[in-house]
């Protein structure tokens, strides 16, 4: 893995020194069951019951409310309520788009996270969503210790969740730092994300030059991930109307977080490198201060 | 030429590529902005195209693509052909086999020519060729070849000899063998007299170039031992002609001159060459064609006429002997005569070297006023013109044939010959009723009957030919066999007279001798021609193309669909192209 890659998640390592993960304001109900760990907490300490889903360890059956009640429900204890964060980096080629700092925030913001995490006592696992949804080499261990993440995939993201989902811990936290500039409805990968997570953030990391249209006049826009060309007249009109399909995009986006609960800030990769300002995040409770 | 365009207007089409260069130049720069995605970007205004402003072109490999396409395209609209292997190429050839053909200091025009056609055959691949030689009249070389080594051997015989040629005639029975799939082509050193009409399947071919000559253009030589010779400086420009006369075989100098000409000025030169040999040859320096620098001359053989003349009447007589006297043609009161002239009864000759005039006094005279009819086209009657003349006759009784000159229905002079060879002219002629004697013509008449028998004297008629004339030799009367012809390279051949004469064409410049019953006339043929060696109308150049698509299509293979197929192709990977790059048009 390149070096600036690495000094870029030591950059956010650094920023993250001061901040954590903020714990799931409620547990997530209604999603689907999932496997519950083998391992047992320091202090087991029962916290709370949850509906009974197939598949759920029969061992965590509470049958003393099943006699009361006649209804099956499952015993939750602490380490459920420890979760895991799943970090998910978008590696396609558009968030390494040239000239802008958008490699840099998305390298920065997941080493903020990781380093959020491990201040909230949470494990991680850092994912690299490109073709597939696969683990960082040594994803596990700190930033500085990742291999093998490269941005060189022209994928949508949302089909390869659906194609391919991967195997994350139930109960965690999942977050997905990505543009989210997919063709796929936002409902296909918030399902997959959602699935089985106590939480779910998204962070849109956009480039400048992707809120802000560019100047006036003949362009020739090559999409970075396909390769495409195409040619324009960008006037005042046509940057209008790329703004506001930007902001529908987002707003689809959003509508669809809220449908599944998830959690989703924009933020602008040279502002965040620049300033290091995570008052957006903090707003959005995916953070709190240490 | 083996690859060529039918319609090679259709070329003009590749300025079709200019435009497209102008195209993407004038093509307006698009500033390249690399965005994350284009998902955000459609539905957007399309930009023009074009502008005003030159702009570095920005798709080179779609350009090249285009730029194949339109020549690919263009050339397949011009029709290119190219020369089947397997098709034989026809032609027939007709070459200029005059005299002038020899000019040239280092390479004459007939070498040039040759190695032209050696080389036209050569590139034409698989070829069948006949040749026309173009002399004074056309006459076919050999057979048709097929191979340049038969040409070489064919030209061989292409010896450039005659006094003139006929290269229009030569045409004609080049068309009459061509047909409809054989090339004409004419080799010479002139251009053509007039445009050629354009069929397309004559060319004309010159090798020829503008030089000075100057050359003998006419030569004499006379019994009389007197030397004639005419020196024509054939050119636009002041000139010197040195020359010289020498025996036959060049060892002795008898005469030298120079002569100082004046553009386009012939000179005559009368010499007295009274104890010469019977031949001398005259020379000039050497020039730009040797042909007209050689002139061989044999002396006139007087043949004197042996004459007697029997006549009772004494006017008459008079008139006869003075006349024959005149003509210096005669020897009279030979005891053994070529020709008797008498008014007695007619006496049978006993062989045919003896003719008779006989003037006949027939009864019931009358004097003619004329109009006469006169056979112009006997030798009796050159140069006579009777009108005015009185000619008194009798009713003569009407003999076999034509009267050569008479009045209404009588015969004033009758010939007739008999079965040994030996004529009787009768003359139906009463002098106390006729002017006849009085006039001019009764010398021609005289002269007209001596010379006519003279003719017929065994010989030539006279020595010094020029080329293309048709030399006539009358053979002796009874010869066992026929005459024999030995040209200048000692050749011999027998020449059997037909009615009485031998008439050969020589077709080479020369001494040539006819031995006749152990007798040998010597004659010369020499080029003796002005419009021949006039070179100054020689040209190089080239006319009438064939039109090679249009009438020898059959020779040809199209190509255009093969360019056609390219184009396509290349079409397609454009298309290929403009998918793979995502230029959005």
């Amino acid at each position: 893995m390149k070096d600036l890659y690495r000094q870029y998640l030591r950059e956010g390592q650094t920023a993250g020194g001061r901040y954590a993960i903020a714990s799931p304001r409620q547990i997530q109900r209604g999603l689907i069951g999932s496997q519950l760990g083998g391992r047992t907490g320091s202090s087991l300490e029962f916290m709370d019951h949850r509906h009974y889903t197939p598949g759920d360890d029969l061992r965590w059956i509470d049958w003393n409310a099943f006699a009361r009640s006649d209804k099956l429900s499952v015993k939750m204890y602490r380490d459920e309520v420890s979760p895991h964060v799943e970090i998910l980096l978008d590696v396609s080629r558009s968030m390494a788009l040239e000239d802008t700092a958008k490699l840099h925030g998305v390298l920065a913001l997941a080493g903020l996270f990781a380093q959020a995490a491990c201040n909230s006592s949470y494990t991680f696992t850092a994912w690299q969503l490109g073709r597939t949804c696969e683990k960082v080499v040594r994803g596990q261990e700190p930033p500085l210790a990742w291999e093998g993440i490269e941005f060189d995939t022209n994928s949508d993201g949302g089909e390869v969740l659906k194609t391919r989902p991967p195997n994350w811990r139930p109960r965690g936290i999942r977050i997905l730092l990505s543009d989210l500039l997919w063709m796929s409805d936002p409902r296909t990968a918030l399902s997959v994300l959602a699935d089985r997570a106590s939480a779910v953030f998204l962070v849109q990391v956009l480039a400048r030059a992707d809120a802000q249209p560019p100047a006036r006049g003949n362009l020739r826009l090559l999409d970075s991930e396909t390769g495409l060309y195409r040619e324009i007249y960008l006037d005042d009109t046509a940057q209008e109307r790329y703004r506001n399909r930007l902001a529908r995009h987002q707003t689809n986006w959003n509508r669809a977080c809220h449908q599944f609960g998830a959690v989703m800030v924009t933020l602008i990769a040279e502002d965040v490198v620049s300033r290091w300002d995570m008052n957006e995040l903090l707003g959005a409770e995916m953070l709190r201060i240490k | 030429m083996s690859f060529l365009f039918s319609i090679p207007a259709a070329l003009f089409g590749l300025a079709g590529v200019g435009v497209l260069i102008g195209i993407y130049l004038f093509r307006n720069r698009f500033r390249l902005h690399t965005v994350s995605s284009l998902m955000l970007w459609e539905d957007h205004k399309k930009p023009r195209q074009g502008g005003i402003r030159l702009s570095r072109i920005q798709t080179p490999l779609l350009f090249l693509l285009e730029l194949l396409a339109i020549l690919l395209l263009v050339l397949a609209a011009a029709g290119p052909l190219i020369r089947r292997q397997e098709q034989r190429a026809s032609h027939v050839i007709i070459l200029d086999d005059s005299v002038s053909m020899q000019a040239g200091e280092t390479v004459t025009s007939r070498q040039a020519a040759q190695e032209a056609v050696l080389k036209l055959l050569e590139e034409a691949g698989v070829f069948r060729a006949r040749f026309i030689l173009a002399g004074v009249s056309p006459r076919l070389l050999g057979e048709p070849v097929g191979s340049t080594a038969e040409v070489e051997r064919l030209l061989a015989n292409w010896t450039c000899q005659s006094p003139a040629a006929d290269i229009d005639e030569a045409i004609l029975l080049g068309t009459e063998l061509a047909g409809q799939t054989e090339r004409l082509l004419v080799v010479t050193d002139h251009a053509p007299a007039e445009p050629l009409t354009s069929t397309g399947k004559l060319e004309w071919r010159a090798f020829g170039s503008p030089r000075a000559n100057a050359a003998f253009t006419e030569a004499g030589y006379g019994s009389d031992g007197r030397c004639f010779l005419a020196v024509a400086n054939l050119f636009d420009r002041p000139a010197e002609a040195s020359w010289r006369i020498e025996t036959a075989d060049g060892s002795e100098q008898l005469y030298q001159q120079t002569l100082r000409l004046e553009p386009r000025q012939t000179q005559r030169v009368f010499l007295d060459m009274k104890g010469s040999p019977d031949i001398v040859r005259a020379r000039l320096e050497t020039d730009a064609l040797e042909a007209d620098n050689d002139v061989l001359l044999v002396r006139e053989q007087a043949r004197a006429i042996l004459l007697d003349v029997r006549i009772e009447d004494e006017t008459l007589d008079q008139a006869v002997r003075r006349a024959v006297e005149a003509s210096g043609l005669a020897a009279l009161n030979s005891p053994q005569p070529h020709l008797l002239l008498t008014d007695q009864t007619p006496a049978s000759p006993d062989n045919g070297e003896c003719w008779q005039a006989l003037f006949t006094a027939e009864p019931n005279a009358v004097s003619y006023m004329g109009p006469f009819l006169v056979d112009r086209s006997h030798p009796l009657t050159e140069g006579l013109a009777l009108d005015g003349v009185i000619w008194g006759a009798g009713q003569m009784p009407a003999g076999s044939g034509p009267a050569v000159i008479a009045a209404g229905s009588v015969p004033l002079v009758h010939t007739q010959e008999s079965p040994n060879g030996s004529r009787q002219i009768r003359i139906n002629f009463i002098p106390r009723l006729s002017t006849l004697l009085q006039s001019p013509n009764w010398p021609v008449l005289i002269w007209n009957l001596l010379q006519w028998r003279q003719s017929y004297l065994p010989g030539l008629d006279r020595p010094n030919f020029a080329l293309g004339q048709t030399v006539s030799f009358v053979p002796s009367l009874n010869a066992q066999q026929a005459p024999v012809l030995i040209d200048p390279h000692g050749a011999e051949r027998p020449v059997p007279p037909f009615s009485g004469l031998v008439q050969v064409l020589p077709e080479e410049a020369g001494l040539y001798r006819i031995r006749d019953e152990q007798k040998e006339y010597p004659f010369a043929i020499n080029l003796l021609s002005a419009s021949e060696s006039d070179l100054s109308r020689a040209q190089t150049g080239r006319w009438g193309r064939w039109q090679e698509a249009s009438l020898f299509r059959w020779e040809y293979q199209a190509l255009d669909w093969l360019l056609l197929l390219g184009a396509l192709a290349v079409l397609v990977l454009h298309r290929w192209v403009h998918v793979k790059t995502g230029v959005d048009s």
